[in-house]
Formats: structure tokens, C-alpha cells, sequence
């Protein structure tokens, strides 16, 4: 059900009990406010659609300039300084939980309360429309970015993923550690933060969405008074070709684990994503290789498995990918049985009870996330930055058909277009 | 008899058993918690630990693990889980499930009943071999061999095995050392026998606490699970008193090396506050202010203006008496560090922090408070977590005492702070400038 009331565009979903309020700002900025009147948590998230992959990039069709990695992380934190003092004492007064985080392709700022909602409200479009960098304060960050950088060295984890990436991609940026390198962070100027700024945090590169006890015409009243206008930009980001195929089927790596730790990663051409492909290709991965598979059962028999077994997809502008993860004391044959299943499904299909167990399972997730103002709230946001049908994807998951499931399948998983990253103990060790 | 406590119904369904059942309509989804509470055993912690980990993959009804996730599959998605977690000198054992609120399900289908059944089933029957102990030798085997993965592997996060050692360090021969996760050196002694023996045990002389939370009518839940019990001989021990405080004698300095890019630091100090004290809730504040997040002392000071470590937060264990600073920095500025972390203590201690300081804290305090009711595990682990506390608040009543703490009672209680360990986990080689390349894929960075 859709209608129009005020300025927004008004869309319920009776399947899940929610209605959305949809509009886009005269500045540019896309607003999305979900009402739920019922919980105490009120939830805001303002957003721009730059990550850590958008370091090429030209503006209203001029040069392209090419910034050093992690300069969007570093932005992130240095946004929380403005003029008069630190935004977090600024929240501080309204006892919201204030924070900010740098993906691939986003850079998010949001908080929540259970009261003041109003004044945070406006301390969060305040600080994010106002930088304030001078040398000596991008100097200062370098420390505390150069030891976050060290943290995630330390974990294993981090390392399989990193080389995973560096086996799939031969010069996409996502190979790159969305903080950047010391070396890299050290280029960063209070300069090229502006220019970064300028041209990523313009009204209509980004997305605000709010969900807790609020009116949207009262959230579309504060956005008038707190929104600035700027010029509207075109952004163009450039990131290396592709030739869709992988770099090496094999990487490995020493450290001291006790166990074998590994990636496998199933390449495909980049392309954009249906919301309904989205959840088809989470119901394939959970029905071939989640605990309801025969596979499953198969592998934690033979012991080349554990309950950390796992998978994830890759799906950044440029880069798409399955990626299979855990501890396995033979990452090689466990890739080889992966390997004969993939044929396997290929050939016989996708059991239709065992894909119905995935739906129903997923149906059950999708619903349970509208408990939470902080879900709803940044599902809403990704789904507008990234243009993926809301409604499209809550459909899928009560209709998405085996058949469909079984022809994507086919296409998705290629074994010549696979790379294993190992991370294990030296073997004289 | 029932009795109703706030927006709780609560009644007793045996000796040292207790059913609350929670009505809450504003989810999309319920659960049914029963907690097992015990004092803790060290020769019981391995074979306890196995127990869960092999508890919510079977029953008599379901003997497989694929049979039985399929099905909870076909139940939307409903999941079982087992966790094990130590209190002070006691144990607490649930298994639980959380399934969908049946209004949320597609036309006239409903899966509360039989997720209330299947929890019986888990608990009451579970999958027992011809011998007649507990589940079979393959999933012995599974079990043994994840065990020694997950214990072996604690390694690989750093900041968790520092905050390990420090406790090790500081409070040898206590029961706060104790692994809830069990010990490798154990492994080979643990049969399906043993863990038979540890169930039966814990079913005949637990506490035992039921919660339930959601939208749908608890009264057979709570026939099902008075059924049950009564058909079991159970002599409910004595929970063991707390901890008592020890005023730490020397400060104990240790670093370890490793092959590691960062160091991590974690202090351990004591105090003579724990449940019952009334005082708790200021020892609470008084870490909160000290190190609680990006509004604390530590972080704005410690992290912000002196740039010393990447984090550096405090936790107090209102069970335990004690408290800890965790932080993550380079070698150089342990000294540093180590004095500005107690300088920060020291001006709680001489009430030198600001009013505006103070104010957001306890704000912080209450509005966290109002977050635990916005969700269904938030609420359900309010309510099990403070069966210690000798009586049950609401998140309302828990306010109301943060709002009467004064400055002067959060300053007392840093001055009793001891510290008692430092410990440190440093790279084997002194740290050099240049770094390789390295890091995170799909995470993002806060």
C-alpha cells in the first residue's frame, strides 16, 4: 500500500507491520523515517555513499584526483572535532550513544537515545555538515589510526580475508585495509580532507534515516531548519578494470595459529544485485552449505569442519564474490569436497524441502530485524544508497522458487574462478 | 501461586524453582529461557562445558543435528542455544529458544507451543544411547575435537587472552580463574558417562530460574515445565557466598612477549564493594565515569588529548569486587599510560570531576536502562542476571537508584580502588616504524 500524504511518500507493508515514510529533501538529502511508537530506543543514521574503495574520482566532469588509501576512515574520525570542541561532549548532554563507521562504500554516523531525541537529532546534522581540520589536528590523529591499523594485524582473521582479497582482485581497491597503511595515512592533509568533503558529503550523495517514537513531519520540519544547501555535484568514481577472473587459485600465509584458518572465495563478474537475487543467493549458500545440508552433516563427520564454519557474500561496487570461511585442519580437502558438491548441485539441483527449511528460516530473520530501531533504521539507509527494492526483497522471501534458486546457483558458482587463502603454522614449527 | 511483581507474573513450581513469565506484545518474536544455577566445581567446569556444547544438537525426537536444525528451520527460523557463564562462585547453565511471536506467521500458523515443547524435550529427553548414558561416541568425538580447537584458538584474539592472563595473574587459586570454557589437560578424562553424571546433577540440585518473554499466553509453558520437574528427585544446594575482597599485597608487574604488532595492557584493581552491598550502583557509575565509553575520563584524556593508546575502557564486576582498564598502545608509553590511567582514578577519588561529567554519566546510566526494554534477550537477561542480587528491580526501580547517587559517594568509592596486576602483552622484537601492509576485508572500521 502506497499513498502520498504531505511530502512524503507513504509506504506500508502489512506482512511485517511497518509503515515507512519516504522523501528527498530539497537539498538532496534522502530521508526515510520508519515510526515506532512502542520502543524507547530512537535511532538516527546520517550517511554519504563514499567508503574506503572511492579514492579516484572527478567532480562535474573535471581531472581525476586519486587521494591516499584510508583517507575516508580518516575523515570519519576527524569529523568529530568541529571548532568549539568534541562532538561527544556534545552528545554527552543528551545521554545518546553517539558513534561513526567507514565501510567500503559508505561512511556512517548515527546514535541513539531514549531521551532528547531532538537535541541529538541536531547535534548529528550539525557536526557531520561542519568540518573543521587544521595540521595540527589531522597531525594528532595519525597516532591513535596508526595504532588501530596495528590492532587488526595482530588477528589472523584479518590476515586470511586481506589475502583472500589480494588472490581475487588484481588491483580493485578492496584489496586495500579500509584504515589504509601507516605509510598511506601519514599523505593525509587538512587539504585533501576538504577536498575529500566537498565533494562526497554533498547533500545528494547521502542518505538520513531515523526509527524510534518520532512524527515524520516533525523529523521533516528539523531537516528544514538544519539541512544546509549546497550546489549539486555529479561524482564520478573510477576504479581499476576488471576482467572478472581471479588472480591466483591459492595463498598462503605463516602465523602462529593453532589450527588452520581459510577463505574460499567463488568469483563472479561484477553486476548489480536484485534485492531478490540478494536473498536468493543467501537461501543457496544456507541450503548447499549451512547446517541443514547434506554437505554440512558430511564435512563435520569427516571432521574438515567445525560449528565456526561460515560463509558471507562479497558485494562492493565492482567486486562480487561468495566467500567461504573457517578453521579446518585441511583447507584443501575441504576445498576439493566443496569442489565435487558444486558439480554435484549443479548436476541434481537444490533439494526442494531442504530450500523451503532456508526460506522459512530467512523469512523469520527478515521479520525480526523490524524489532530493532537500529536495524530498521540502517537497512532502510543501505537499501536507498545502494537502490535495492525494500519491498522486493521482503517479498522474495515468502516466493523465491527452488527453480530460481537452481539457475543462479549454476551461474554463480564457477570452480576454475575460486581462490583459497590459508593462514597455518609454519610447518617446521 | 502466582503472584504478580510489576509487569511480571512469578511463581514457584518446586523447591529452588522459579517461573517468571514476562508479557510483552510490542516484539516479533519470544523466547523461553531456564537457567541453571550451581556453585562452581572445578572437576565439573570441563565436563559442564562439553555438555552444552553437545545439549542443543539433539534430543530423543530429533537424534540428528541436521534433522533437528531442519526443523527448527520449518519453525521460522526458532534456534536453540546453550551457554554456560561463571558468577562469582557459581555457575549458570540455560538452554533456551527463541521462535517468532505466531502473529507475525503467514495465515493461521503458529509455532509457540511446539517451541515450548521442543524445549522440554532438550532438557527432559534428551538423546540417551542403549547403554543408557548421554548422546552417542560420534558426538563425543565432535565434541572433544571442538573443544580442543576453541581452547587452543583463544590465542588468536589478543585482547581477550591479555584480560585471561591479567585474571589468572591476579587472582590465582579464586574461582574468578576459572574457565567457564573448560581445560585441554581434561579432555581425555571426559566419557558420555561423565557427562551423564554432570546433567543428572545439575537437573537434581540446581537453582533453577524459567523466564519467559513475548506476546503469547505462558500458562502451558509453565504446566509443562512443573510437570517435568516434578518428576524429578531434586535437593537444591546452597548457592557459595561471593568472593570475599582481598586488599591487594604488592602490585604485581608481568609482561609476556608474542608475535604481536601492538601491545595490550590490562590493569586489575580490587574493591570492597560487591552484591549485596547497596553501593554497588555507585562502583558501577564511578567505572563508568572512569573508563565507560567515549564520555569517561580514560577515553577523553587517556585516548583523546594524550593520544596514548588506541582504546582504554573499564569494566567493574559488581560480583567479583574488582575492576579492570583494558588498552591497546605502544610499548613506549606503558609508563606513561600507567600514570595517567591513575592519575584519572585519582581525581574521581578527590571529586575533581566536573558536574557536567557527572550528569552525563548517570544520564548514560539511564538511558541504557531504558534500551534493556526494548528487546526481548535484553529483557529475558535483565531478569537472570540478578538473581544474585537477593531482590528483583525493574529497569524503572534500578533508575530510581542511579538518580540518588551523589558525587561525594562516587568519589568514596574510588578511593577504595587497589590496584592489585599489571599486565602487559608486547611484540617479541621492539617495535619498528615502517609496517607491512595487512588488515581487514568486509569489516568496517568505528
Amino acid at each position: 500500500m502506497s499513498h502520498v500524504s504531505d511530502r512524503f511518500d507513504v509506504r506500508e507493508n502489512t506482512l511485517i507491520g511497518e509503515t515507512f515514510y519516504y522523501t528527498t529533501h530539497p537539498t538532496g538529502v534522502r530521508i526515510v523515517v520508519c515510526p515506532k511508537p512502542e520502543i524507547k530506543t530512537y535511532y538516527a543514521t546520517f550517511a554519504t555513499k563514499y567508503g574506503s574503495i572511492d579514492n579516484e574520482f572527478r567532480v562535474n566532469g573535471g581531472e581525476f584526483t586519486r587521494v591516499p588509501d584510508g583517507i575516508a576512515h580518516y575523515l570519519e574520525h576527524k569529523l568529530f572535532e568541529s571548532e568549539d570542541g568534541d562532538t561527544f561532549q556534545r552528545f554527552e548532554k543528551t545521554g545518546a550513544c553517539a558513534n561513526a563507521f567507514t565501510s567500503r562504500e559508505k561512511t556512517g554516523y548515527y546514535f541513539s537515545c531514549t531521551r532528547y531525541f531532538d537535541q541529538a537529532f541536531e547535534i548529528l546534522l550539525d557536526f557531520v555538515q561542519k568540518p573543521y581540520f587544521t595540521p595540527e589536528n589531522v597531525q594528532k590523529e595519525q597516532g591513535i589510526i596508526a595504532q588501530e591499523i596495528k590492532m587488526s594485524q595482530d588477528s589472523p582473521g584479518r590476515k586470511v580475508s586481506t589475502n583472500l582479497m589480494k588472490a581475487m582482485y588484481r588491483d580493485h581497491p578492496i584489496r586495500d585495509d579500509v584504515a589504509g597503511t601507516v605509510e598511506s595515512i601519514a599523505q593525509i592533509t587538512p587539504e585533501l580532507l576538504y577536498k575529500c568533503y566537498n565533494t562526497f558529503y554533498n547533500p545528494n550523495n547521502m542518505v538520513l534515516a531515523v526509527s524510534g517514537n518520532v512524527d515524520p513531519q516533525q523529523v521533516l520540519a528539523m531537516c528544514d531548519k538544519l539541512l544546509l544547501p549546497r550546489e549539486r555535484l555529479e561524482i564520478e568514481r573510477r576504479i581499476p578494470e576488471d576482467d572478472g577472473k581471479i588472480v591466483q587459485p591459492f595463498i598462503e600465509e605463516e602465523c602462529d595459529v593453532p589450527f588452520p584458518i581459510f577463505q574460499l572465495g567463488f568469483k563472479e563478474r561484477w553486476r548489480e544485485m536484485s534485492a531478490r537475487e540478494g536473498i536468493l543467493s543467501g537461501l543457496i549458500r544456507k541450503s548447499v552449505f549451512g547446517s541443514i545440508s547434506d554437505f554440512y552433516d558430511r564435512m563435520i563427520r569427516k571432521k574438515l569442519i567445525n560449528p565456526g564454519f561460515g560463509y558471507s557474500s562479497v558485494d562492493v561496487r565492482g567486486a562480487l564474490a561468495s566467500v567461504f570461511k573457517g578453521v579446518s585442519r585441511s583447507p584443501e580437502s575441504l576445498r576439493d569436497e566443496i569442489f565435487e558438491e558444486i558439480e554435484r548441485v549443479k548436476r541434481d539441483g537444490i533439494p526442494p524441502r531442504i530450500f523451503e527449511c532456508a526460506r522459512r528460516s530467512c523469512f523469520g530473520a527478515i521479520i525480526s530485524c523490524f524489532n530493532y530501531t537500529e536495524d530498521i533504521a540502517d537497512n532502510l539507509q543501505d537499501d536507498i544508497m545502494f537502490d535495492v527494492d525494500t519491498f522486493a526483497a521482503i517479498k522474495a522471501a515468502t516466493d523465491v522458487t527452488v527453480e530460481e534458486a537452481n539457475e543462479l546457483f549454476r551461474r554463480q558458482y564457477d570452480i576454475s574462478n575460486s581462490s583459497l587463502s590459508v593462514v597455518r603454522r609454519s610447518k617446521e614449527a | 501461586m502466582e503472584k504478580k511483581e510489576n509487569n511480571m507474573y512469578v511463581s514457584t513450581l518446586g523447591e529452588g524453582i522459579s517461573f517468571r513469565s514476562i508479557r510483552e506484545t510490542r516484539f516479533k518474536n519470544a523466547c523461553i529461557a531456564v537457567h541453571f544455577l550451581y556453585p562452581i566445581e572445578r572437576a565439573d567446569v570441563t565436563p559442564n562445558a562439553l555438555l552444552v556444547a553437545l545439549l542443543n544438537r539433539s534430543c530423543a525426537k530429533y537424534p540428528q543435528y541436521i534433522e533437528l536444525t531442519r526443523a527448527l528451520c520449518m519453525l521460522y527460523g526458532a534456534s536453540v542455544h546453550t551457554s554456560i557463564n561463571n558468577l562469582g562462585s557459581c555457575q549458570m547453565m540455560t538452554v533456551e529458544i527463541s521462535f517468532m511471536d505466531d502473529r507475525f506467521l503467514p495465515g493461521e500458523e503458529c509455532v509457540s507451543g511446539e517451541c515450548a515443547d521442543l524445549l522440554s524435550e532438550f532438557i527432559f529427553r534428551p538423546k540417551v544411547g542403549e547403554d543408557g548414558f548421554l548422546f552417542d561416541e560420534d558426538d563425543l568425538a565432535y565434541a572433544l575435537k571442538n573443544a580442543e580447537e576453541r581452547i587452543r584458538s583463544r590465542i588468536n584474539d589478543k585482547e581477550e587472552y591479555a584480560s585471561c592472563r591479567c585474571v589468572d595473574i591476579m587472582c590465582e587459586g579464586e574461582p574468578m580463574t576459572i574457565e567457564p570454557g573448560g581445560y585441554l589437560e581434561d579432555l581425555p578424562n571426559v566419557t558420555r558417562e561423565e557427562l551423564t553424571r554432570v546433567w543428572k546433577k545439575v537437573l537434581s540440585t540446581a537453582q533453577v530460574e524459567i523466564i519467559t518473554v513475548g506476546g503469547a499466553d505462558y500458562e502451558p509453558v509453565k504446566e509443562i515445565f512443573a510437570r517435568e520437574f516434578n518428576a524429578i528427585d531434586r535437593h537444591c544446594v546452597e548457592l557459595t557466598p561471593l568472593p570475599p575482597y582481598k586488599e591487594p599485597k604488592e602490585i604485581k608487574d608481568v609482561t609476556e612477549r608474542m608475535d604481536v604488532q601492538q601491545s595490550r595492557m590490562v590493569m586489575g584493581f580490587r574493591l570492597p564493594v560487591q552484591e549485596p552491598d547497596d553501593m554497588t550502583v555507585v562502583c558501577r557509575l564511578m567505572s563508568s565515569l572512569f573508563g565507560g565509553g567515549p564520555t569517561s575520563l580514560l577515553f577523553k584524556n587517556v585516548r583523546e588529548k594524550l593520544s596514548l593508546c588506541y582504546y582504554c575502557s573499564s569494566s567493574y564486576s559488581r560480583l567479583c569486587g574488582t575492576m579492570y582498564v583494558y588498552s591497546g598502545m605502544d610499548e613506549s608509553n606503558k609508563e606513561k599510560a600507567v600514570e595517567e590511567i591513575k592519575r584519572q582514578l585519582a581525581v574521581i577519588a578527590r571529586n575533581e570531576f566536573t558536574d557536567d561529567e557527572f550528569e552525563a554519566i548517570k544520564l548514560f546510566a539511564i538511558c541504557s536502562l531504558d534500551n534493556t526494554k526494548d528487546s526481548v534477550g535484553s529483557i529475558e537477561s535483565w531478569y537472570a542476571f540478578q538473581i544474585f542480587d537477593g531482590c528483583i528491580r525493574t529497569p524503572e526501580q534500578e533508575a530510581e537508584r542511579i538518580k540518588a547517587v551523589t558525587r561525594s559517594q562516587v568519589a568514596a568509592c574510588a578511593s577504595l580502588v587497589r590496584l592489585d596486576t599489571i599486565y602487559l602483552l608486547a611484540p617479541e622484537e621492539p617495535v619498528e616504524t615502517n609496517e607491512p601492509e595487512g588488515g581487514k576485508d568486509d569489516e568496517s572500521c568505528q
